[in-house]
């Protein structure tokens, strides 16, 4: 199982997208989630957003992932 | 109770054009799960919602019961919040754009279809373009990705009202089977007289018929033409041989099914499973004693049978109707690439054939057969073409994108980008134009199909194989740099790339002739290299090639060579066929030309030796078609089951010496021993030898991982004896196994050190 990446869509041009993942702007494909919106949070696997999902759920998972990835006693 | 939660799951690998969708289809339905599939450049995403359970075994399912043709390189699953799907639908391609997927090679008729042709209720029975998603042509009809009838040589057939039903019906094995058809809505058989005139009645019937009164007939494939006759009479193999002018190479068979070639040849496990193989490739496969009631013409030189089974419908309705055994031949003149256009067959097999069975699907780009032969439990590609081409092959050092333009003779060239390897079809030899215009037509081609653009073109070190010549203009139009690959570092960091060895390893090179930095032929050579450097570390000890390349046509001159090298002068030889073959004036000649440093390099080429010792034993003096002499020398010493005391050889600063072994041989064959021991105790010395090579040079340097890589590698006893006898001595050894060792496979070589050169930071 993987863990998915969120991120923030910053710009929409027809399926391809610029997002904002954790500050770093990546170029990734909509073609999954025709529905999404400049401004919607989405999650991110291999290029391409997988899910559109809530503000709050997105901060948590990003807030959870920097934990995972710089734990506090290492910080 | 399971929850239902929504999943994203993903495949990368061979997952397009291979049947994989509508397989998920059917398991997301049996599974009740709702979502979609859809092709990406990222390779098969598919978004579900479902219960946890269902959703796990779907995956699984999936992974581990793939589509028969279907290879999964990575997969991954996602687990999200449901969708609040209603149902299961399968997304088109075709709506990314931009991104590259690979692209099916052509694959042979499944059993399901060659069912419904043999069965007169059926309404495709004798129907020659037959085809479903797990079998049909591919490569050789897409015209450009995504693969869609749309973009293949089919979109001239528009489907009838029940083949449109199969190709829009997620349960039918026809799904979007882009080249479906029937007899009612796609392409029909013709058979045309060489005088262009049609033949009435049945194309199939009528074809089998003028084969059976010995004539020959142009058949169009899936590839390209093959020319087929009867091997009944040799009478009737001759006139192929001539009109061909194709005087000694043995001929291609196909053969009606396992159990006729059974019947002519012995067939190991490993050899079965190539034989009936998806890719369907010509397997060299050794002839039994029922194979004498055939003509010798078919395969003169070598008790090794290239033979094949049907790989079209038509194939099998010509086989099963008619004829138990055919010569199946490529359809051109020695060298020249392979006709596949109906105009070029026209102008140019009409002197050849009497007769053309042809039809109006075109083959967009030409395909020969391949060539594999198996060596213990080792798959040998000696050539890969149809049913391998475009697959790809891994090249995990880098994702930057590479041009690389391959060698000379058995030329094919290779693409990379994104840690994948495209090795195209088997170009041939450059040297003529119509073979260079193949090369250049294809190089286009692949560099479109596969969206790439080259940040770095690679090449031999050769200047003057048109491969290079090609690269340098290529390089200069794309303002990228050209890197200049020695020949035998290329073919061992192809065995670096295939098997993804990023140490240094000793590289023993050992093929006929390869561009040294030190204006030598290089051929038998021991390197210690990684994929982005080497360092020549050993080889054998160079001998004139009197005349330059005249002494590859002929072998004779070789024979000669290393008579001198070993005498000191032609009055000290002793009396041989070789020697009464030649003359004393002619020696005389050679000994003069050497002396004098008159159009003589030297080499330390292996092909040489193996030459050299054929002509030395009068076995070939002049090779009817490449690597005869050393292919007549195998076949001397027969299978060589075990090795035996090699003859006397020495090594000197690292230079392997045979002078020793030439006297001895000489002194074997003044004595009337017979050719078999001879010829086992030569392939022993050879083998013997290298291995004394590597030990010494592990010693000096503590390594002990062994490439190997080289068209020498095809021979059978030296395949079957040197890998063996290393890993006796504690070496761990790589041989190609997707590739071929020759120079088939030399530009995938080339892009590997490319790619290590990008990486390191060289550029």
């Amino acid at each position: 199982m993987c863990l998915a990446v969120p991120g923030k869509i910053l710009s929409i041009d027809g399926v391809a997208s610029v997002v904002n993942m954790s500050g770093v702007k990546v170029n990734v494909g909509l073609q999954l989630v025709p529905e999404a919106k400049v401004g919607d949070y989405v999650l991110l696997h291999a290029g391409f957003a997988i899910q559109v999902i809530e503000e709050d759920e997105a901060l948590e998972t990003a807030e959870l992932l920097a934990e995972y990835i710089f734990p506090k006693e290492e910080q | 109770m399971d929850r239902i939660i929504g999943a994203v799951i993903r495949f990368q690998g061979i997952v397009q054009g291979v049947g994989f969708r509508p397989l998920v289809y059917r398991r997301a339905l049996s599974l009740d799960l709702k979502g979609n599939i859809r092709n990406t450049d990222r390779g098969v995403f598919i978004q579900v919602d479902g219960t946890e359970t269902s959703i796990r075994q779907f995956y699984e399912g999936i992974l581990h019961d793939p589509p028969v043709l279907a290879e999964i390189h990575e997969s991954s699953i996602d687990i999200v919040r449901p969708y609040g799907y209603k149902e299961f639908v399968i997304k088109g391609s075709g709506e990314d754009g931009g991104g590259f997927t690979p692209v099916s090679p052509d694959i042979a008729t499944c059993d399901s279809c060659l069912q419904e042709i043999i069965d007169p209720a059926d309404r495709r029975y004798r129907y020659a373009f037959t085809n479903c998603t797990d079998c049909g042509p591919r490569f050789t009809i897409i015209q450009t990705i995504p693969y869609d009838r749309e973009n293949t040589t089919m979109r001239v057939f528009p489907m009838c009202e029940q083949c449109s039903a199969e190709y829009g019906d997620p349960l039918n094995r026809r799904y979007h089977a882009q080249p479906n058809a029937c007899g009612v809505c796609g392409p029909e058989l013709r058979l045309l007289l060489s005088d262009g005139s049609e033949m009435q009645g049945d194309p199939i019937g009528e074809t089998i018929d003028l084969l059976g009164q010995g004539l020959i007939v142009a058949v169009k494939g899936l590839g390209g033409y093959h020319l087929a006759v009867s091997p009944e009479r040799g009478a009737w193999v001759q006139r192929l041989r001539e009109r061909k002018r194709r005087p000694g190479k043995p001929f291609a068979l196909m053969a009606r099914d396992l159990e006729t070639v059974k019947g002519y040849c012995v067939v190991s496990q490993l050899e079965e499973e190539l034989l009936t193989s998806p890719a369907r490739p010509i397997v060299l496969v050794q002839r039994s004693g029922e194979f004498e009631t055939l003509p010798s013409e078919i395969a003169p030189d070598t008790d090794r049978l290239g033979i094949m089974l049907p790989y079209t419908p038509l194939h099998h309705l010509l086989m099963q109707e008619g004829h138990r055994l055919l010569i199946m031949t490529s359809a051109n003149f020695s060298e020249e690439p392979l006709v596949y256009r109906d105009d070029d067959a026209g102008r140019n097999l009409s002197n050849i054939a009497d007769a053309f069975l042809i039809h109006n699907r075109d083959i967009h780009r030409p395909c020969d057969d391949s060539v594999v032969s198996g060596v213990g439990n080792r798959v040998v590609p000696v050539r890969r073409s149809r049913g391998y081409v475009p697959k790809m092959i891994r090249a995990e050092r880098s994702k930057r994108q590479v041009f690389a333009a391959g060698a000379s003779e058995k030329n094919t060239f290779c693409v990379f980008k994104e840690r994948k390897a495209f090795l195209s079809h088997h170009i041939g030899d450059l040297n003529n134009e119509k073979s260079l215009d193949a090369y250049t037509h294809g190089v286009t081609d692949f560099l479109s199909m596969f969206r790439i653009k080259p940040e770095a073109v690679a090449c031999d070190l050769h200047p003057d194989y048109e491969s290079t010549h090609y690269a340098e203009k290529a390089a200069a139009e794309w303002e990228v740099p050209l890197l200049r690959i020695q020949h035998h570092h290329a073919h061992i960091s192809a065995v670096l790339g295939e098997h993804n060895v990023g140490e240094r390893v000793i590289g023993v090179a050992y093929d006929g002739t390869g561009y040294g930095p030190d204006e030598t032929v290089w051929g038998g050579e021991f390197l210690l290299a990684d994929a982005a450097h080497y360092e020549r570390v050993g080889h054998y000890a160079t001998v004139p090639m009197p005349g330059g390349e005249k002494s590859i046509e002929e072998i004779d001159r070789m024979g000669a060579s290393y008579l001198l090298a070993a005498y000191g002068s032609s009055k000290q030889i002793p009396t041989l066929p070789l020697t009464e073959h030649l003359g004393m004036r002619k020696l005389q000649l050679f000994e003069e030309m050497i002396d004098a440093g008159l159009n003589t390099p030297y080499t330390s080429s292996c092909g040489r030796l193996f030459d050299a010792v054929s002509a030395i034993m009068g076995l070939c003096y002049e090779p009817a078609y490449d690597a005869q002499g050393a292919i007549l020398l195998e076949r001397e010493a027969g299978g060589c089951d075990e090795l035996v005391e090699p003859y006397p050889y020495r090594i000197h600063e690292g230079v392997l010496h045979f002078d020793d072994m030439i006297r001895s041989i000489v002194g074997d064959m003044v004595k009337g021993v017979e050719h078999k021991k001879i010829a086992t105790r030569f392939h022993s010395t050879v083998i013997l030898s290298s291995i004394d090579m590597c030990i010494r040079i592990r010693e000096q340097s503590g390594i002990s991982t062994v490439a190997l890589g080289g068209g020498v590698f095809q021979n059978r006893i030296v395949l079957g004896h040197f890998p063996g006898g290393l890993e006796e001595k504690g070496f761990q050894v790589y041989v190609n196994s997707l590739l071929p060792p020759n120079d088939g496979g030399i530009s995938y070589g080339q892009g590997i050190t490319a790619l290590a050169l990008l990486e390191g930071g060289a550029l």
